[in-house]
């Protein structure tokens, strides 16, 4: 969940040493590695051919914009091969789509995994002063935090998450059922599900009963601060195609609305953690922290920026599963008729296989490293291309198909894996699977048993990043009650 | 009659107040017996079998995992362990011989699975350590730990 902020656009970070790119040309077409033997030069990966100065962003403006980077990089993939170095904006980075080359990258990011983070939230904590959550952490005090809720978010039993979870879905179903009694086309799918998601993660912050007792008085409040992190999204998009320092330094109107909307979001979840806090005999994640002997400070900047993270991402990962069961009519119906574990599991997979919240996996080298034959600096940033490799016909029969049995033991391989990990992996990856995966799965569960879903949509929809991985249009379901 | 019936409830009264009283040595008994493993809890010998050729033997505490074992001895196995326990990563992968592997109580789970795809030099009877939970009837326990975890290493 937290893994919202996981994308590359026009981002910064101090360790990125902005190299100029290199003109080198393309060599041997779908090139892999380096041959073995002696290290490769970090000069000698293949890398796109562009204009100085202004790089490759005529391609990638030619691709659709910042909107359409994954199918840029798919591009580069398919002509270039797994691994290729290319300057994004001011950013010089290293795309790679191999499970190999990425398993190399995840064995040398060290104790303290460093990710990449937005350009525009980083020139705002510096700005305003502000003190952030695990995603902006980093080394020792990153680990310090993360290992106290790794006890409580990833470590031991989760079935109080999971009654979280369970409670806020059948309010979901109960709500669409009233809903489509006039009209079956269910009306904002995408608000409905962010409101979904916010709800599940008060709902975990609370724990069940608390929860239950006091969501009615949150309802404004929640109401509020729904629409409000939705502006935040819309004012960040705007940085994937304009760098958010030149923006700031010359006063453009799109810095000024970027920080409103920042101010006011972090505001209403600050109240919210507040209220939350008042409410007495909870037993979810807040009152967990309380018992680690955290201090108040803490738990506010660590939960606010959890509540900030937890929605989009959940709720269009929400969105596209729905989209795909109402899609395939058969395999909805056969999860319909099996709804175990494992299958909605699968379903929860192949979807995010297909649409990887996170397009781009960021890390940043922490030291000198051989990666697919080439000698890469400290410092230097690498993708990974979750997109391309997901899609790849290497490892995936009808890559573009939504098949959820491929996933069945018997079926997978390992490469199948290592190259689809949409939570990331390690030391550093995201902290809300957990609680991602268990609301998926109930909501999922409680949606087929409740409705046979339909696809109003005529034509396909495509996938583009803003921020994470959205759909091209509203998605419109008929939901006929069963 | 009522005489008798004080007497022998406060007889009932006060053995119970000695059985607390037992109780919460016993519980303090046990408080202060984690700080001192070797003395009250059983104990097994695990060896971990580096690539190298190097044997390192440790004392283990019956109840903990493999991962605890490595990191409560400072056992030195770098990179090892990297999430802590959390089933993200695969870094704790450890080979098993065949009837240990065969012995052990608990199948992996799909997750544990999952990540044991993410290994290297994976093995039959590979898994998590952070998974395998030791019991008495593993002293004596010998596991290899796989060489490639930092061959990538510039």
């Amino acid at each position: 969940m937290i893994c919202r902020f996981n994308k590359i656009t026009h981002t910064h970070y101090k360790h990125v040493v902005i190299k100029i790119c290199r003109y080198s040309g393309i060599h041997n077409e779908g090139a892999s590695f380096a041959t073995s033997g002696h290290p490769s030069d970090y000069q000698n990966i293949p890398s796109p051919k562009g204009l100085p100065v202004i790089g490759t962003s005529l391609a990638i403006i030619a691709a659709g914009g910042a909107p359409h980077l994954h199918i840029y990089a798919d591009r580069r993939h398919k002509q270039l091969g797994p691994i290729f170095s290319d300057k994004i904006g001011p950013v010089s980075a290293i795309f790679l789509s191999d499970p190999e080359l990425m398993r190399a990258v995840f064995t040398q990011e060290g104790k303290y995994p460093v990710h990449i983070l937005p350009e525009a939230w980083t020139l705002y904590n510096k700005f305003y002063g502000c003190k952030r959550g695990l995603f902006f952490m980093n080394g020792a005090e990153w680990l310090h935090y993360r290992r106290i809720m790794n006890k409580h978010l990833l470590k031991g039993d989760f079935t109080w998450i999971e009654e979280s979870c369970r409670i806020v879905s059948k309010d979901l179903v109960a709500n669409w059922k009233v809903l489509i009694s006039q009209n079956k086309i269910l009306p904002n799918l995408e608000e409905r599900l962010y409101r979904w998601s916010l709800n599940t993660f008060v709902a975990v912050l609370l724990g069940r009963n608390a929860y239950n007792e006091h969501k009615n008085e949150l309802d404004d409040l929640l109401e509020y601060l729904s629409s409000t992190v939705h502006r935040i999204f819309e004012t960040s998009v705007k940085f994937q195609i304009f760098p958010a320092t030149l923006a700031h330094k010359f006063k453009f109107k799109s810095w000024d609305r970027f920080v409103k909307s920042v101010d006011d979001a972090m505001k209403l979840a600050n109240e919210l953690v507040n209220r939350l806090n008042e409410i007495p005999g909870g037993d979810g994640l807040l009152a967990r922290m309380k018992s680690e002997n955290l201090p108040k400070s803490d738990i506010t900047r660590i939960v606010v920026d959890l509540v900030l993270a937890a929605g989009d991402t959940t709720a269009y990962t929400m969105s596209w599963m729905l989209y795909l069961i109402a899609r395939h009519k058969d395999i909805q119906d056969n999860l319909r008729r099996n709804p175990s574990a494992i299958n909605l599991k699968n379903v929860i997979r192949e979807c995010l296989r297909l649409y990887p919240t996170a397009i781009f996996l960021t890390r940043i080298l922490p030291q000198d490293s051989i990666i697919g034959g080439y000698k890469i600096p400290e410092g230097t940033l690498m993708l990974f291309s979750m997109y391309t490799s997901g899609r790849n016909s290497k490892y995936f029969e009808n890559p573009n198909k939504f098949l959820p049995d491929r996933w069945l033991r018997e079926n997978s391989t390992s490469n199948m894996q290592q190259v689809c990990i949409p939570f990331g992996f390690g030391a550093r990856s995201c902290i809300g699977r957990k609680i991602a995966e268990n609301q998926l799965q109930c909501l999922l569960m409680d949606v087929i048993n409740s409705f046979d879903l339909e696809l109003e949509n005529n034509k396909e929809i495509e996938l583009v990043l803003k921020m994470v991985a959205v759909p091209s249009e509203p998605i419109r379901l008929k939901l006929n009650p069963i | 009659m009522a005489f008798r019936s004080l007497i022998r409830s406060s007889l009932t009264f006060s053995r119970t107040l000695l059985k607390a009283n037992v109780n919460l040595e016993k519980n303090c008994e046990r408080i202060v017996s984690t700080t001192i493993p070797a003395l009250n809890k059983k104990q097994v010998e695990v060896t971990f079998l580096k690539a190298n050729g190097e044997k390192i033997k440790v004392k283990a505490n019956v109840g903990d995992s493999l991962l605890d074992v490595v990191v409560n001895n400072s056992v030195d196995l770098d990179g090892f362990g990297a999430c802590e326990g959390t089933l993200t990563c695969s870094t704790c992968h450890l080979i098993f011989s065949q009837s240990d592997f065969d012995q052990l109580p608990d199948k992996p789970t799909d997750e544990e699975l999952d990540m044991l795809d993410l290994a290297y030099e994976l093995t039959d009877t590979s898994r998590l350590g952070c998974q395998i939970i030791l019991t008495e009837t593993m002293d004596g326990l010998q596991v290899k730990v796989p060489a490639t975890i930092n061959d990538a290493r510039g």
